[in-house]
């Protein structure tokens, strides 16, 4: 009660206050080029909204707008030429280069110079990185599709576990302690093919922002970072078709207003796999099947300059069959079957109130299903389907002036599990099984405010109080209190039809400081503290899309994060140049661990195969960046380090005897390093180089055998460590070879990822030997074999064409 | 899931591989190992006890001998075991001793050291029922790695009924024996006085000679399927598993083949136990391996500042069928071998030594269920 009245006065001081903010005018410098030799074009309408704010070039092509601090829609038009629209936010002066293209022949690139930077120089932001479609268009990925996930891999602190990672992991976290939303929407699985590619389709991703340090006070939920993910705001002046044709899946995308004030516009992009065609020419393969597709839509109604309606929709689905003779947790079948299915939807609504004040509403919806089939020997077929619909209303009250940038507002949360239902069908001797279902809400009320004090010092101040229940219906399970949880120790269970089981609640606070030494130089320090509630259970090192999650009870408690934080941010005096360090540490209580053997699988009791620890994690990023120029590119350097430790009161309760051990994303060095050389016309050259210290893994400390087969012995934790990775990647964009204004116009985009053919370990495994074990004279006198896997153990070339087209 | 996403990564992408690599140890001091099965049926109790030895390059274990081994029931009697003639440090009750369903043991071991271990007490599960083994064959049933093909196989599949109740465990394994004429292979090498011996002459020219079995009447092999299958009632609590798949054999000759499907009863604990162990052999080659964990068993030193000792005896009921039947060419084509037989030519007087139908399995003992 004493928190709560705490918030409330420092939440009425907050709105006290806002009107005595003074309003300060910011300058916005454009220069807009011809994107085929970027000369300069000259009386090209620009226009900001809301404010009518506008003018037109001059003969330099360059044109100055002032305008209030704000969120502003710019757009640019030119008779003959695409027009250019995008949302920008004013904090400071900005310069900007808009290049446009003939009509005939359109590719509209915006290069915002200096945003990364000053948001790195001049605002109370730690671990903030910002990734537009562009930026990640000329990134080498696999072969040649634009890659969200793995596009941020390249920056400092975030690593994932390989290849074939479902996900990364930002500065030593696990898979699920980031938030990922996309257009707002939580997203559970965000990888295809088992962690080969992001789920994002391509050409409707419009941006990403990565908060890894200090969280603003809007986000909550996850302990490591926020990843949020937009697609692009659709055009409102034409109709265009964009598509791709790749080895692996093909993509077309249409944009086009759907009426003729221009008020009404939309954005369908959908890409689907051409794997299954492949398959058939392998032998091995011939019963292999395999599909994915994904799709995103987007439609914007702007009825005037102070409102604009978004709905957004996002669909997923992965299928994979493998003949193998299997059984998964006794259920039999003839072949492996897996399917997962995302549809997400948003509704989101901007008002602007007047040039400072202004609300932003949202409903956002997630259904996500995996699903396991097993089919039988007589066709019929047992299912086993779990989910989560997840459902979010957020509203939030911004206010821009006199040097500050605050927003109050009020996010609920509420997502229903289902952990596990069984449907036998029509097969005799499995049971129809439903285990009951978990309810979680949160409701978040936060403030935040970035306050420019000065020239030289800027402030940002974040509180997050949420209340988490869980709710019924639902089962509460009450253990023998100081006993160990398992099957014996439980005392009774409770079904509890409606109301809260259980309630967590708890301040987050987020705090920033940025101090200018000076003009280029600044010094910056945040402090932040989060909890997560929703968790992903998986005895793995990185969860697979069946993996089970789990809200929070009154048995398996939230897991919360404390993050410490310092850099020094410095750029070149010609503006060319950006340095940044940035040093952390991070604490984090109630982390997941697993008894040995532990078995989700249609289990109603999870908690009696977890157990709880502690993790520790600190590490330094160093970024040296160029953004400007025919040559850009970026070096990242991260030492970082991830520790665990659980120190339960038995050996099946305890992780490497109770010491500290590396976590499954310990890996100190990394360094990532991109150059990019923009031709301007045609050709765009790009290298990526990826060297890091590999992941842990484990290696026994013996064996034993059952029966005559040799089981290795291991009685610790992550006791050694993988090869170095490392990898260079290329990739060659030609754009419009023939440089002929027409309608349709592609590029073509080649790549060779792992240029020269590195064999990168992502898991070294053991095997008993037997008969059939090569007799290869490298595995000496140990009774199992070891094999290293990796999954892309020679260059991976790949050649796309892209098109656009104007009907 | 783990040998599928295993193939994902290696094959379907087509520029994943899976190599070789000289495996890495971090090895412990010698610990004591014990591993067994305290049965409800005559005959199936057994003990195993080693103690391990890895100061040199090839790891090993030692049968230890001459310790002491008891079976104590809670609030009832004691059994001795007694070591296995001709088979070091494995022990066994008396020949009639049974466990009976929902008696509880423990086992209590005293090595030659001194040092006394106990195991946890386990409660004999319920008796289950198998009703049927069948075989089910593919000619091309499964893709051999090594042979980089798709080979004929006999699925093997269990029909079997879980007693209603709470909380049922099973483990299911298979085993199966062939009749074989060749009992030794020598790589350039002959067989002489027990041994195949180098030889330079062939040497040379590598060459490998088969030798046939050295019995009166047949020799057969015996083949554990060492699946590690586990599995809990959840999803079948009270019904009836028809065509459960345990296991495959490859379909290499013509003749008879007798095969047993076999369902182990287990409790909550061993059933935590097998599943670590399938998860250390079958979970660990793919993306996402599980976790490797400490193999935690239900021994414990009775000396709590002594050394850790190793294992898990468990209490289980078993029930078996048998399926025999005969391979001909009406089945299928079989896989054949890799290579013509090579016996070793007999040279004037001189008659190449035959090879004792032992070791690897082979028995010239009929198994029970092979037809006369």
């Amino acid at each position: 009660m004493a928190q709560m009245n705490t918030l409330a006065r420092m939440l009425l001081l907050v709105l006290l206050s806002l009107p005595l903010w003074a309003q300060e005018q910011y300058e916005l410098r454009l220069t807009v080029l011809d994107v085929a030799d970027d000369s300069p074009l000259s009386f090209v309408s620009v226009q900001l909204s809301p404010g009518n704010i506008g003018g037109q070039t001059d003969a330099a092509g360059q044109l100055t707008l002032t305008a209030r601090r704000g969120g502003y829609l710019l757009r640019a038009s030119y008779t003959g030429y695409a027009s250019f629209e995008q949302e920008i936010v004013l904090r400071d002066d900005l310069e900007a280069t808009l290049r446009l293209e003939a009509t005939a022949a359109e590719l509209q690139t915006v290069t915002v110079t200096e945003q990364n930077n000053r948001l790195a120089l001049d605002r109370p932001t730690m671990g903030v990185e910002r990734l537009s479609a562009s930026d990640m268009e000329s990134i080498p990925t696999v072969l040649g599709e634009r890659d969200v996930l793995k596009s941020i891999q390249l920056l400092a602190g975030v690593a994932s576990a390989g290849e074939a990672s479902n996900g990364v992991s930002i500065r030593g976290g696990t898979i699920d302690q980031n938030l990922l939303l996309y257009d707002g929407a939580p997203v559970f699985t965000p990888t295809h093919l088992f962690g080969l590619f992001s789920v994002f389709t391509p050409d409707a991703v419009g941006g990403v922002d990565l908060y890894r340090g200090n969280i603003p006070a809007r986000y909550g939920g996850r302990i490591a970072s926020v990843l949020d993910v937009r697609s692009q705001a659709p055009t409102r002046e034409r109709t265009e078709v964009r598509g791709g044709i790749g080895l692996v899946s093909s993509h077309l995308t249409l944009e086009t207003p759907l009426d003729r004030s221009e008020k009404v516009s939309l954005l369908l992009a959908a890409r689907g796999s051409l794997t299954d065609l492949v398959f058939p020419a392998v032998e091995r393969l011939r019963n292999t099947e395999s599909r994915f597709a994904d799709a995103t839509l987007r439609l914007q109604y702007q009825p005037g300059d102070r409102d604009i309606f978004s709905l957004t929709g996002f669909y997923s689905q992965d299928y994979y069959q493998l003949d193998l003779l299997s059984n998964i947790g006794g259920i039999p079948a003839t072949a492996n079957q897996y399917a997962y299915l995302t549809l997400n939807g948003g509704l989101e609504w901007l008002h602007l109130l007047d040039d400072r004040w202004s609300v932003r509403s949202s409903v956002h919806t997630a259904n996500y299903t995996p699903e396991l089939r097993f089919p039988q020997l007589d066709g019929k077929r047992i299912d086993f389907q779990s989910g989560v619909d997840y459902l979010i209303g957020r509203s939030a009250l911004a206010y821009t002036a006199g040097g500050h940038e605050a927003s109050l507002g009020i996010q609920y949360d509420r997502y229903t599990l289902q952990p596990g239902s069984l449907d036998p069908g029509d097969v005799s001797g499995i049971l129809p099984v439903a285990l009951a279902g978990e309810t979680g809400t949160e409701l978040a009320l936060y403030a935040e405010d970035e306050w420019t004090v000065s020239d030289r010092l800027s402030l940002s101040g974040g509180l997050r109080y949420v209340q988490y229940q869980q709710r019924g219906p639902g089962e509460r399970r009450t253990y023998r209190e100081g006993e160990i949880i398992t099957e014996a120790s439980l005392l009774e269970t409770v079904t509890i039809d409606a109301g809260p089981l259980v309630t967590y609640s708890g301040l987050e606070p987020r705090l920033g400081l940025n101090f200018k030494l000076t003009e280029l130089v600044s010094l910056k320090a945040a402090y932040a503290r989060s909890r997560q509630y929703l968790q992903n259970i998986y005895n793995a090192t990185t969860p697979v899309p069946t993996s089970r999650w789990k809200v929070s009870d009154a048995n398996v408690g939230p897991q919360s994060a404390s993050l410490y934080s310092f850099g020094l941010a410095r750029q070149s005096a010609d503006r060319n140049y950006f340095f940044q360090l940035e040093a952390y540490y991070r604490t984090a209580k109630d982390l997941l661990e697993y008894r040995p053997g532990a078995d989700f699988f249609l289990n109603p009791a999870v908690e009696t195969d977890l157990i709880r620890g502690e993790g520790r994690s600190y590490g330094l990023e160093l970024t040296a960046r160029r953004a400007t120029g025919r040559i850009t590119g970026e070096v990242n350097y991260s030492y970082a380090r991830a520790e665990n430790r659980v120190d339960g009161p038995t050996p099946a309760t305890r992780i490497n005897r109770g010491a500290w051990y590396p976590g499954y994303f310990d890996q100190p060095h990394t360094l990532n390093t991109r150059l990019t050389l923009d031709e301007g016309r045609t050709h765009e050259l790009s290298l990526n180089l990826v060297v890091q210290s590999n992941r842990p893994y484990t290696v026994p400390n013996g064996f034993v055998t059952v029966g005559d087969v040799p089981i290795p012995l291991f009685l610790e934790r992550n006791n050694d460590r993988l090869p170095t990775y490392h990898r260079l990647d290329f990739s060659w964009t030609i754009h419009n070879l023939r440089r002929q204004q027409r309608r349709w116009t592609g590029d073509w985009v080649f790549t060779v990822y792992n240029l020269y053919g590195r064999d990168n370990a992502y898991n070294v495994f053991f095997q008993p030997r037997d008969a059939n074990t090569p007799p290869l004279g490298i595995f000496s006198g140990s009774p199992f074999a070891a094999y290293r896997l990796s999954v892309f153990g020679a260059p991976v070339v790949s050649l796309s064409y892209k098109f656009t087209f104007l009907p | 899931m783990h040998r599928f996403l295993s193939t994902l990564a290696s094959i379907l992408l087509l520029v994943g591989c899976i190599e070789p690599t000289a495996p890495d140890f971090q090895l412990e001091g010698p610990l004591y190992l014990v591993e067994g099965d305290i049965a409800d049926q005559p005959g199936l109790s057994e003990v195993r006890v080693r103690r391990s030895d890895f100061r040199t390059v090839a790891l090993k274990f030692d049968d230890i001998s001459g310790a002491t081994v008891t079976a104590e029931q809670r609030a009832g009697p004691q059994v001795e075991w007694t070591e296995v003639e001709g088979s070091p440090g494995v022990y066994r009750p008396p020949a009639d001793f049974a466990a009976a369903a929902g008696q509880t043991w423990s086992l209590h071991v005293i090595f030659p050291d001194g040092t006394e271990a106990v195991s946890t007490p386990e409660t004999v599960p319920p008796p289950s029922r198998v009703d049927a083994v069948r075989l089910q064959f593919d000619q091309e049933g499964r893709y051999d790695e090594d042979r980089r093909r798709f080979v004929p196989v006999f699925r093997v599949l269990l029909d079997s009924a879980d007693p209603p109740g709470e909380g049922n465990y099973y483990q299911w394994d298979y085993r199966y024996w062939e009749e074989v004429l060749i009992c030794l292979t020598c790589v350039a090498s002959r067989y002489r006085n027990g041994a195949c011996v180098p030889d330079n002459v062939i040497q040379r020219n590598r060459e490998t000679f088969d030798y046939l079995c050295d019995v009166a009447d047949r020799c057969y092999r015996k083949t554990d399927g060492n699946r590690f299958l586990f599995a809990s009632d959840r999803p079948f609590d009270g019904g009836e598993l028809t065509g459960n798949p345990i296991g495959d054999i490859v379909f290499e000759r013509f003749g008879g083949l007798l095969v047993e499907g076999i369902q182990y009863g287990i409790t909550a604990g061993a059933y935590e136990y097998g599943r670590v162990i399938s998860d250390l052999v079958i979970g660990s080659s793919g993306l996402n391996a599980t976790i490797p964990t400490a193999l935690t068993g239900n021994l414990r030193n009775l000396d709590e500042e002594g050394e850790e000792i190793l294992g898990y005896v468990r209490a289980v009921s078993v029930a078996r069928r048998q399926l025999y039947i005969e391979r001909t060419t009406a089945t299928g084509e079989p896989l054949g071998r890799d290579r013509p037989v090579n016996l070793e030519p007999i040279v004037g007087p001189f008659v190449p030594p035959r090879a004792p139908c032992a070791g690897n399995g082979r028995t010239p003992v009929r198994p029970e269920g092979w037809p006369r």
